[in-house]
């Protein structure tokens, strides 16, 4: 009787999720299905599939415009989200483990930075990155990106560091092992499921941000691919199926992205060592 | 936070808070040149005087085949000036400029839709000491305005009457219109005037067709063109009390398109007609009776004009769901494309025949106050080149010599007749706004010239206004408010937003005349 | 409980101190840095470029006392904020429970996947999509005519009625990938122990929720409502997209004003009092927040 208890509220789960991820998905098969039709016909069906006479040239479009900065966008990508990690990691440790004077203050420092406004802080952000001599360059990508997106990490990070058993650490900490070697071994192995999800998180802001990479590159050979997607609608109209083409190539190395972050959320890494 | 005092405390973040308030106030100057004014040095001879760079952005990638051929051309003028062509994308391309002009490293040439906005913050210069002198690369002893469309210089002033931008091409309206739905309701003839107009309307919406779709929202501007067009032809006999700064003995002749080149409606004199009364939507019949007439046409538009978006008119037009829709003529080429595609993929069944025409015009039968003739035909500035405000005068010699170059009528025709070799059709195929180049094959009709002389007359101040228009015209079409509330808020706004612009353009409104006229 | 600055502790924690450099610094110049100037601009009657004068806190009192669309426009934005903090909560609290626990290590990878590939999807594409949808020509109107509720089909996004609540049902269901990621992070890390513990017990699946999950990822829950917050109170982009305020300016929110009066109207002082404003409001309720739930040490 169990069993079948079980089976039942297995099949239900299955049912709910595919139907709830169908419904998420749509946006997606929208997006893919009309890159191959071409204008007209996306005007006169707009919802459903064409499939005769693939409109294989929107693709042809579509990689012409996006080829060319698919690399930028890829290592600008990286090196955002290494540089987040790396600084918002340490800082989010130290914040979860130590006690100092002025610490809560610093952190509502850090933390009172999400705080405000993008918009807000558009125009001075441009011109400090001027200043700076940065534009042009894919550092003024980066840098800012690492400086906005360790806050994030930092908010996520220490409240998963502070989860983590006291006792576990302190013993590493009498068998004499060092900060740095118990933060390697034992607490990032823990927290690699919210690692993964800061990578995506950090990724997706550094991929498909637009205006900020739109007023600080000029140079053509810096662009990221959201500019060149942008730069092949000509004027007064947009071929839309043709974005859509470029968006589904410029998807595909998220995907991979994704495919390979996900394989780390694996109960076994964790299990038995947090505070109950 | 526990070590320290939460007096000793909040004494330290005041006192960080100061500093580093004061720290970035301080790199806060130091941005705006003191505005001097541009007198343009001696005109260099077409002998390759000219020696520097100069940066010209553009986003509408059409023109770039015609941009480069004209900075292939130039450089066999000017073998010592570079010109860097940037492309950039459509979408975000004002912000990218506003920001980068705040920040000085903005393009020194700007392709741009609308200048004023930007002469309003003083980061581009007015163009009006250049534009009254010879274009040396234009063969003729006349000004280089000259060489432009008269009305559509007049287009680019702003409201202390500074032309802003150069202008390049301009756009006219038609109205669309599914054939086989006219004959399908017993319409014999395309429309030419309003009454008419609401006739086919009518029968339209007898045979169960929409008749006319549009969106009524702060991204589409159809319903103000028509207003807009409709204000210049009614308030044609106040004119000459409205336009107190004129030309020595100027006077006005509707039939005469030359008597208002030159002459332009300015913020004072705004304010003034406003404050006589002439101006004011709550004390103007004639503007009252705009909008009334403007209503009666609610009854066939489609219900949701408040949530469609402009894109989507045109898209409904080609499902056959409206009947009608106005835009730009530059919807010929892409409702072509969408009929030779649909029969390409064998779906001739969903192509239809059209038409485009003239926009309806409004007359004498529509209000006495049409007297001076009816409305010209729609059509307005499309789009034209502004130059960024820089210390370094070479520079900005360099923009202006570039810009006459592109300008001069020889050069502006062979690039509009440039033919994109894949497709044998123009790349651009806009009507250009400088004088004598050819039309486009088919496009003949589509004229920029005027039949009447007018002033360009607005009932909005600036964008704040304008804003607020869409909530209360909203409202009005829609019954929620009526006329006289309309009216009023109309009036509240308009007026707010001309004191708005009195205060922005301070230095250049003349204060005498208003508060002698005013006394 | 010291009451002056001690340089014993400070110097002792030097090492600390130095690890938080790097991050304070970047944040120091691109964080801190426009935020004050932000800060000292909505001190100012400016246009950005040239044009400033020094006005104190008129740009305040002009906001809290004399525009009229601001006051209706915190109302909105409130209702969107807690319809968003509901929508942020509930939703991937379900989802994420329900892939936790799954058997198969194989579907609970594939649902993982399916969770973050919408992602891809640029955000205006997906607007768009939605904004067909609530057309009166669109989808959700063609179904309701299929199911013979054809009667409440109407233009919602026109209607001053339905707006509101057709903007909120966007995303419909909501479930939304990374927030999803967040909750079963936290709840990976509950010990195997526990529910061990639990189905000895003869614990049911609602009061497993109830008395071991839930509480275990409060933390996790409540960084995402106060994630949500932050970005419900600021955003704009979505209104600026589909209604652009409208209609009759009734879905007009603050973040919209601070954009209309920094790129379309020139009123850049304005627009940073109105960021300031924001800043305050989401600081505020970040407080009470911590207040509430005292859960952290």
């Amino acid at each position: 009787m169990q069993n079948r208890r079980w089976l039942v509220f297995e099949a239900l789960r299955y049912i709910a999720l595919s139907a709830m991820m169908a419904f998420s998905l749509y946006g997606l098969f929208f997006m893919v299905m009309n890159s191959f039709k071409t204008e007209a016909q996306m005007t006169i069906n707009y919802w459903l599939p064409e499939w005769k006479n693939l409109a294989w040239e929107n693709y042809e479009f579509g990689w012409k415009a996006v080829s060319p900065y698919i690399w930028n966008s890829i290592y600008i990508g990286l090196f955002t989200v290494a540089g987040t990690l790396l600084v918002g990691v340490i800082s989010a440790y130290i914040f979860a483990r130590f006690r100092f004077p002025g610490k809560e203050m610093l952190y509502i420092g850090v933390i009172s930075l999400m705080m405000i406004p993008g918009i807000l802080t558009f125009i001075p952000s441009f011109i400090i990155v001027q200043k700076l001599g940065l534009l042009n360059s894919p550092l003024a990508l980066i840098i800012p990106g690492i400086a906005g997106g360790q806050v994030m990490a930092i908010f996520l990070l220490r409240a998963f560091f502070e989860q983590i058993s006291k006792e576990l650490l302190e013993a590493a900490r009498i068998d004499g092992a060092t900060e740095g070697s118990i933060l390697l071994r034992i607490v990032l192995p823990l927290a690699i499921p919210m690692v993964m999800t800061i990578s995506i998180l950090t990724l997706l802001g550094s991929w498909n941000s637009y205006i900020w990479p739109l007023v600080t590159i000029s140079d053509q050979t810096y662009w990221t691919l959201p500019l060149g997607i942008a730069n092949i609608s000509s004027g007064y109209d947009v071929k839309r199926t043709q974005m859509y083409a470029a968006y589904t190539v410029a998807s595909l190395p998220l995907m991979a992205v994704f495919l390979f972050t996900m394989k780390y959320f694996i109960e076994g890494l964790s299990s038995g060592s947090v505070k109950g | 936070m526990k070590f320290i005092g939460s007096k000793t405390k909040s004494t330290i973040m005041i006192s960080l808070l100061a500093v580093m308030v004061g720290l970035s106030a301080c790199s806060n100057e130091g941005n705006s040149p003191s505005p001097t004014i541009n007198t343009p040095t001696d005109n260099p001879d077409a002998s390759g005087k000219l020696k520097g760079r100069i940066v010209l952005s553009n986003k509408m990638a059409e023109q770039t085949a015609l941009l480069e051929k004209a900075i292939e051309e130039y450089k066999k003028v000017q073998p010592d000036v570079t010109v860097d062509y940037q492309i950039k994308p459509w979408e975000g391309y004002e912000t990218f400029l506003k920001t980068t002009l705040v920040g000085g490293s903005a393009p020194d040439v700007m392709f741009t839709e609308e200048a004023n906005t930007f002469r309003a913050q003083d980061s581009i210069i007015s163009l009006d000491d250049y534009l009254n002198t010879p274009n040396p690369y234009s063969d003729t002893e006349k000004p280089w305005k000259d060489d432009f469309v008269a009305p559509y210089i007049d287009m680019t002033r702003d409201g202390a009457g500074r032309s802003n931008m150069v202008p390049w091409s301009i756009f006219s309206l038609g109205l669309f219109y599914n054939q086989e739905m006219y004959e399908k309701a017993g319409v014999a003839q395309p429309p030419a005037t309003w009454n008419e107009w609401k006739q086919v309307n009518q029968q339209l919406a007898d045979a169960d067709f929409l008749p006319w779709g549009l969106a009524i929202k702060p991204d589409d501007a159809q319903s103000l063109w028509a207003i807009g067009n409709w204000m210049n032809a009614a308030f044609r006999s106040d004119y000459e009390v409205l336009n107190l700064k004129h030309k020595e003995g100027w006077s006005y002749d509707p039939n005469d398109p030359a008597s208002t080149v030159g002459e332009a409606i300015t913020i004072d004199e705004l304010w003034i007609g406003y404050k006589k009364g002439i101006l004011d939507p709550a004390k103007s019949e004639k503007l009252r009776s705009l909008f009334q007439l403007f209503k009666e046409m609610t009854p066939y538009m489609n219900k949701d004009f408040m949530a469609i978006g402009g894109s989507e008119v045109p898209q409904r037009f080609l499902t056959a769901k409206n009947a009608q829709f106005y835009n730009g003529t530059w919807f010929v080429g892409n409702i072509n494309m969408h009929m030779e595609s649909l029969k390409a993929d064998g779906k001739e069944d969903q192509t239809f025949r059209w038409g485009v025409i003239p926009f309806p015009k409004v007359g004498a039968e529509n209000g006495a106050f049409f007297d001076k003739g009816e409305s010209n035909e729609l059509s307005g500035l499309r789009n034209g080149f502004m130059v960024k405000k820089s210390d370094d005068a070479n520079t900005t010699n360099i923009a202006i010599d570039f810009l006459r170059f592109l300008t001069s009528p020889k050069m502006a025709s062979e690039l509009f007749q440039l033919k994109n070799p894949d497709s044998g059709k123009r790349f651009v195929a806009d009507i250009a706004a400088i004088a004598g180049v050819p039309p486009m094959e088919g496009a003949e009709m589509l004229s920029p010239e005027r039949k009447y002389a007018d002033l360009n007359l607005t009932f909005f101040a600036d964008q704040k206004d304008q804003d607020e228009f869409w909530g209360q015209w909203q409202k009005y079409l829609t019954d929620k408010i009526t006329l006289d509330e309309f009216a009023a808020q109309r009036s509240k706004s308009f007026g707010a937003g001309i004191e708005r612009q009195l205060k922005l353009l301070q230095s250049e409104v003349d204060q005498a005349l208003i508060d002698s006229e005013l006394k | 409980m010291a009451s002056k600055i001690n340089f014993r502790a400070l110097f002792k924690n030097k090492w600390l101190y130095a690890g938080l450099l790097p991050s304070f610094g970047l944040l120091a110049i691109f964080s801190y840095y426009p935020f004050f100037n932000s800060f000292y601009t909505s001190l100012l009657d400016s246009n950005g470029v040239n044009h400033s004068k020094f006005v104190w806190l008129a740009n305040f009192v002009e906001l809290l006392t004399n525009d009229a669309e601001f006051y209706p426009a915190l109302k909105v934005m409130a209702v969107f904020a807690v319809a968003d903090v509901v929508k942020a909560v509930s939703v991937p609290l379900f989802v994420a429970l329900m892939i936790h626990h799954l058997r198969s290590e194989r579907a609970k990878y594939i649902f993982r996947v399916l969770l973050v590939v919408p992602a891809v999807v640029p955000s205006m594409v997906g607007l768009l999509l939605w904004k067909s949808f609530l057309s009166e020509t669109g989808m959700i109107n063609e179904l309701l005519k299929v199911i013979g509720m054809g009667q409440f089909a109407t233009s919602w996004l026109g209607n001053e009625d339905t707006v509101i609540g057709a903007l909120i049902f966007i995303g419909f269901p909501w479930v939304n990938g990374v927030g999803t990621l967040i909750l079963l992070a936290g709840l990976i890390n509950i010990s195997k122990e526990l529910y061990d513990a639990g189905r000895v017990d003869g614990v049911s699946a609602w009061r497993r929720m109830w008395n071991i999950e839930i509480p275990l990822i409060l933390p996790q829950l409540r960084l995402l409502i106060i994630l949500t917050i932050i970005g419900s109170i600021q955003s704009y982009e979505s209104i600026l997209i589909i209604t652009q305020g409208g209609p009759y300016g009734i879905t007009n929110v603050p973040g919209l004003m601070l954009y209309n009066n920094a790129f379309s109207y020139g009123r850049v002082g304005y627009a940073s009092a109105i960021g300031i404003v924001l800043f305050l409001l989401i600081i505020g309720f970040t407080y009470i927040n911590n207040r509430y739930n005292r859960v952290d040490a």
